[in-house]
């Protein structure tokens, strides 16, 4: 086949490729042919580009652009949508090309440029790297002659990489020769404790085992379990955290029976689903856990009760490939399959995590997982086949930050899923002294966000920082990236491969992607399970056999960067059609994840109104700065990069995505689209377009003609989005404060009067009586400042207390709070909100109250609600700290509704006063180093001043525990965490009246970049007063 | 405090319904002065960012000033009222109803003083265009606009941050979003407006006090920079300045609230 070399340009940039581009050459062609080929080859290339290479005209996005010049730089020719080539005359800027003769002038990002006796590969400098466009035309070279050969050939099969690119592929994918005879985990336990008998091997709380001493416990309990039979059979262990896991997990193991963890606090359903898959011959459990938990039948072992005289028997020899354990991981049917391990795939497991990040006898390894995931494996027994020590922590402990800033400065390898460190990192950054014994810290189990990484680097000083990427069906060790802390990652990389780990990335072909190319990410090796449990079929569907290696598909999507590392971008589960169009919701997926600030995300297609389909975005933002700001930017980079029909309609901001008990993504469980109910409707054509913007970028399914932005849950950042689309749309120009404070009826009539349209006569909304308010001064000395909202005569009704927050969180709820107030005097309840002592308009200065004098407030402002009203009945509601003041004042309330209290006082001084300091930093640097005031002296936080009492009773403040005369308890959450649940059930005990409510919105109380922003509602106010039942 | 002895605070309701509320500051012997009106501060109550209208009101207050700080309609404790105009209508309109209310029964001669911070200076000043009993305006951090030797001082002024940067004193804030997408910036007036307004302000000798904050540097930076913004317009003596750099724009810190507070004061005690 005649040949055409293909160069690059030649510059500096250039210089190193030059002479390996010249053994590249394309296939001699007619001109048909060779736009085939570069279309073929572009429309191949496309999903190497961060920003598709795309064009939107109309409402129709293509994905490549191709236009063809002749010499004289006239378009020939034009084709969207490479390959079917639909007439498209006329762009002025296409986004690829192929000239012959001479470049053109355009600015095309590529352009190949066709001459008698050579061809040049143009590119956009800005846009790719030089290695970059060299891999493309070693691509376009290799596809061209395969093209070239065969015409009909489908262009998702032709081959597309080089010799090269192929062998670095294989290079990056091999994790080297695996180690050779891997000893079985039980063995190596053994052994070990024959060695050092009188080192510690396990601490729980204040208990501990020597390494002889569990040997002990180990080999009775392996022992017995043969003699009952139990061999080869599977073994539910079914255990609170303590010293037992290790005795249960090494004795099963080491009779050669099959471990199948079971939590102790899944759901009866769950717990009844997994044994009735696995008929263990045994279930091991504690007499605790025995008599809360029904387990169906199914014979029990009682570890802490007596076993009298139980017959013993020889431990058997175990083979490599006998079953080792049973994991269960949710299906995306939501029933649960349980992964079947081997022996040696456990030895793997353990032997490459100890290799890798050297695990030996000075280890200790605090276990945070729950035993029922399999990285509970990496946790429990690395330690115990390495001479380390294993420390078992409470689930309770391991949730509280300060009891673990304590226990992480005392172990020396810790691993957590980012969601444990998201809510650890903030206390432990400004742990005193850091970690210095910690020589490894890592996650993994989900997309590690890169700042996630850097923080981890900044805290654990003295450690190296891991990813851990795998999955139960490869055990856990597949990828590992450690992180350079001169050069921190800024995309979720996983690494490389472990020992004896193949890991590849297919195109949907089932081609391996080109270097940059996205695709899904397989595993071989080693650590590849069995499979599924009695599940044959599903096992034949997700382990594949591919050059004679067996692999399993992991349902991830990555990619490999130039530099070898995998990238791993998000799931590819899902395909749907967008009125018509194909959407892979795993690529919308991949670019919400991608945006700005996301933390999380998934998108699902939901039924919208009028039989669509339209797809939501459910994010959870990386800071709790301005959700709605951060929504705005979020959506602006998805026009940026993606058609727009594969943008979600609507993107809802979410504390946490929904999981089921196995940790997986409960799609189900999402919260289906808010729809909002209208007042007056938009009639004029200007209001009707106004009204589907605000839908549009607030995400409601409708608004009204009185609605305002900013109680729609706008705000800045969404407003200039809005003035944006207005200009665009109408070409009429809103500013952004008018958005903020007018309703849709105003903004309307101020765009016809633009326009030069007669703006529509509306009534005036009508003032209701739950508008009214009464302002006042009251108590004792009349230092109090309140509003009364609503008429005040309620004798007999029930009556609303607001009690605020204090300093500028007061100033961030005022808005809602109010709202809220208008709401509860709408329905009937008269509502008084007031401020304390030294706070907003009430008279006197902050630094002379203390938080007992803030308490005789509301005992204040309760007695002038009921004598202005006379209500029989009193409802009241707190905001943060005075959400715990309140509920540490002794009042005669029917009910207390708390929103976001603040559980422990020293925690929140704390936070006020790493916020005020970086406040300084930001803006009064020199001020910041000034030095500290007088011991003694009242403090600065925030814009209030405290005095040194205030400061005492602040540090000693705590929600307290449920006494009898506690009333039932609503609590609203806008700041999900760890321990929320515990925390309600310790104050509003087993009335049946209490509530706990959890709402998708964050408040964004710690966020510095927030201090001065007014909250919007995002639905508060109405979830406040559905707590607090003023019907009632 | 002895403070709270000097100075009496009521509540109260104005407007059409009563549906503003404000606070009445004023001393407890009578006002000589001439009564003060504050106009929020963007979305922030009538208390003030970190309580700074409150701690003015009441120092203004010792100092023989009746002073009104209020909630437009639809912020703070105010319900809104007239949604179907527009925004600056509403403002103006619940402005006058707040003069109205500081002049009923005042004793501090005629007119009145009418400030604000931020939009509430721009407010007040808009406002007193329009209405002649308003004989003074306050106005914190309102509009500027560059000047050439605004860029100088600038590019000194950023030397400096980077310097501190280096020895890890300073921290830029990080903010949410495409650098300069963060929010909506406030669109200040426009220069012709301020122009317009200056000249018939001091056409009917009202006098004008600028106080321009370290957080206006993005606009403003140095003292000099006022009278550069209006060439042609003859400034002294009624139109005033305190620059005060090294403060932030709603002064976080109790001293820098006080700064503000004493060099209004000093101002409005002067002639």
């Amino acid at each position: 086949m005649p040949l055409l070399a293909l160069r690059l340009p030649y510059d500096d940039r250039t210089t190193d490729h030059a002479a390996a581009a010249v053994a590249v050459s394309l296939p001699v062609v007619d001109d048909a042919t060779l736009i085939a080929i570069f279309g073929a080859w572009l429309a191949r290339i496309t999903a190497q580009r961060e920003v598709p290479l795309r064009v939107t005209r109309g409402d129709v996005a293509y994905d490549v652009v191709l236009s063809v010049l002749d010499e004289r730089g006239r378009t020939l020719a034009a084709a969207g949508r490479v390959g079917a080539a639909p007439g498209l005359a006329g762009l002025a800027r296409p986004t690829a090309m192929i000239s012959f003769g001479a470049p053109g002038t355009s600015t095309a990002e590529l352009q190949l440029v066709i001459g008698p006796a050579e061809a040049r590969l143009l590119y956009n400098a800005r846009a790719f790297r030089a290695a970059t466009a060299l891999r493309f035309a070693a691509q376009l070279a290799t596809l061209g002659c395969a093209l070239a050969a065969d015409l009909d050939a489908p262009i998702a099969h032709l081959p597309l990489l080089a010799s090269a690119e192929a062998r670095f592929l294989d290079d990056v994918g091999r994790g080297g020769p695996p180690a050779t005879d891997a000893e079985l985990a039980p063995a190596r336990f053994a052994r070990l404790a024959l060695a050092e008998p009188a080192a510690i091997a396990v601490r729980h709380r204040a208990a501990h085992l020597t390494y002889g001493e569990l040997a002990t416990r180990v080999n009775q309990l392996a022992r017995r379990l043969v003699a009952t039979g139990a061999s080869g059979a599977r073994i539910a262990v079914c255990v609170e955290p303590g010293l037992d896991i290790a005795v249960a997990l090494l004795g099963v193991l080491g009779a050669g029976a099959v471990y199948v963890p079971l939590d102790p606090a899944y759901p009866a359903a769950r717990l009844h689903a997994i044994l009735g898959e696995t008929r263990p011959a045994f279930v091991i459990t504690h007499a605790a856990v025995l008599a809360r938990l029904d387990f169906a039948g199914y014979p029990t072992l009682v570890l802490d009760e007596p076993d009298g005289a139980a017959p013993l028997a020889e431990l058997p020899e175990l083979a490599p490939e006998a079953p080792a354990s049973i994991y269960f991981t949710s299906g995306t049917t939501g029933a649960p399959k349980g992964v079947l391990a081997t022996h040696a795939n456990l030895a793997f497991y353990l032997q490459a995590a100890r290799d890798r990040y050297g695990i030996d006898a000075q280890t200790v390894m605090p276990a945070l997982a729950r035993f029922s995931f399999s990285i509970s494996m990496f946790e429990l027994l690395s330690p115990l086949t390495a001479g380390g020590t294993l420390v078992v922590l409470d689930r309770e402990h391991v949730m509280d930050p300060a009891r673990m800033r304590l226990t992480l400065r005392e172990v020396t390898l810790v691993h957590a899923g980012p969601s444990l460190w998201k809510h650890l990192l903030p206390h432990l950054e400004r742990a005193p002294g850091g970690f210095p014994a910690m020589r490894h810290a890592s996650s993994g189990g989900d997309l590690i966000a890169p700042e996630l990484l850097a923080r981890l680097s900044r805290v654990f000083a003295s450690a190296e920082v891991f990813v851990i990427y795998g999955s139960s069906e490869i055990s856990c060790m597949g990828c590992t990236y450690a992180v350079d802390r001169d050069a921190l990652p800024t995309r979720t990389y996983v690494g490389r491969p472990f020992p004896g780990v193949t890991v590849c990335v297919l195109d949907a072909a089932g081609e391996r992607a080109p270097v940059g190319v996205v695709g899904e990410v397989y595993f071989a090796g080693a650590g590849v399970v069995a499979g599924y449990a009695d599940r044959p079929a599903l096992t034949a569907e997700r382990f594949v056999l591919r050059g004679g290696q067996r692999f399993y598909a992991m349902g991830d999507v990555g990619r490999w960067s130039p530099a070898g590392e995998l990238e791993l971008l998000g799931r590819n589960d899902f395909q749907i059609k967008i009125r018509g169009m194909r959407v892979e919701l795993g690529e919308v997926d991949l670019h919400l994840r991608r945006a700005p600030g996301v933390a999380d995300a998934v998108v699902v297609a939901q039924a919208a109104p009028g039989g669509e389909t339209r797809m939501v975005g459910y994010v959870v933002l990386a800071t709790s700065t301005a959700p709605a700001t951060q929504l705005a930017a979020i959506r602006r980079h998805l026009v940026d990069t993606l058609p727009d029909y594969m943008v979600p309609a609507q993107l809802v901001p979410l504390a946490a995505l929904p999981v089921n008990h196995n940790l997986k993504l409960d799609r189900n469980a999402l919260p289906a689209l808010a729809v909002r109910a209208a007042g007056r409707a938009p009639e004029s054509p200007t209001e009707r377009a106004l009204a589907a913007l605000w839908c549009a970028i607030l995400g409601c399914a409708d608004v009204g003609l009185d609605d305002q932005f900013f109680e729609l849950g706008g705000d800045s950042l969404l407003a200039l989005d809005l003035i944006g689309r207005a200009q665009a749309t109408l070409g009429v120009t809103v500013t952004g404060m008018d958005i903020l404070r007018e309703s849709l009826a105003v903004i309307a009539a101020d765009c016809d009067r633009q326009l030069g349209r007669a703006a529509p006569v509306h009534a005036a909304a009508p003032n209701t009586p739950a508008d009214r308010v009464t302002a006042f001064h009251f108590g004792p000395r009349a230092e109090l400042f309140g509003v009364l909202h609503g008429e005040p005569a309620a004798a007999g009704r029930t009556a609303v207390l607001v009690v605020p927050p204090i300093g500028q969180e007061r100033v961030r709820t005022q808005f809602v709070l109010a709202r809220l107030a208008r709401q509860l005097a709408a329905a009937g309840a008269p509502t008084l909100r007031f401020d304390f002592f030294g706070q907003g308009d009430s008279r006197g200065e902050d630094v002379d109250a203390t938080l007992g004098r803030w308490r005789r407030d509301i005992v204040d402002a309760h007695a002038e609600l009921i004598t202005r009203t006379g209500a029989a009945r009193v409802v009241a509601i707190g905001c943060r700290l005075g959400a715990t003041l309140l509920a540490t004042t002794a009042l005669p309330v029917a009910r207390m509704v708390l929103w976001d209290p603040v559980a422990r006082g020293m925690l929140h001084h704390d936070e006020l006063a790493g916020l005020h300091a970086a406040y300084l930093r930001a803006h009064q640097p020199l001020r910041f180093r000034r030095p500290r005031s007088p011991r003694g002296a009242p403090t600065e936080l925030l814009g209030t001043t405290y005095s040194l009492a205030a400061l005492r009773e602040l540090d000693a403040l705590a929600l307290p525990k449920r006494t009898p005369t506690t009333p039932s308890i609503g609590w609203l959450a806008t700041t999900a965490g760890p321990g929320l649940a515990s925390r309600f059930a310790a104050l509003a005990g087993p009335d049946p009246q209490s509530a706990l409510v959890t709402l998708d919105v964050d408040c964004a109380w710690h966020e510095l970049a927030q201090l001065e922003e007014m909250l919007p509602d995002l639905g508060i106010s109405r979830a406040l007063a559905e707590l607090a039942s003023v019907a009632a | 405090m002895s403070d709270e002895l000097a100075v009496r605070e009521v509540a109260c309701q104005l407007g059409d319904g009563d549906h503003l509320v404000g606070i009445t500051t004023e001393p407890t012997h009578a006002a000589k002065r001439r009564p003060v009106v504050l106009v929020n501060a963007g979305l922030v109550p009538k208390a003030g960012p970190f309580r700074v209208y409150t701690q003015l009101a009441r120092q203004l207050a010792r100092a023989g000033h009746r002073v009104l700080r209020f909630d437009l309609g639809g912020l703070g404790d105010s319900t809104a009222a007239h949604t179907t105009e527009p925004l600056r209508l509403r403002t103006a309109r619940d402005i006058r109803a707040a003069i109205d209310h500081a002049l009923a029964g005042a004793e501090g001669g005629e007119g009145v003083v009418l400030g604000g911070l931020c939009s509430g200076a721009e407010d007040a000043y808009r406002y007193a265009e329009t209405d002649a009993r308003v004989r003074q305006v306050v106005l914190v951090d309102p509009f500027a606009y560059r000047t050439a030797r605004w860029r100088w001082h600038h590019l000194v002024h950023r030397a400096y941050r980077r310097a501190l940067r280096a020895v890890g004193v300073y921290q830029p804030l990080a903010m949410p979003g495409p650098a300069g997408t963060r929010a909506v910036r406030y669109a200040y007036m426009e220069h012709a407006e301020a122009s317009r307004i200056l000249r018939a302000l001091l056409a009917r000798s009202a006098r004008v006090h600028f106080i321009y904050t370290g957080g206006s540097r993005d606009t403003f930076n140095h003292p000099g920079q006022l009278a550069a913004m209006f060439p042609g317009i003859a400034l002294a003596p009624l139109v005033t300045l305190d620059y005060l750099p090294h403060l932030d724009h709603t002064q976080l810190l109790k001293a820098d609230r006080r700064a503000v507070v004493d060099a209004i004061t000093a101002r409005l005690a002067g002639p």
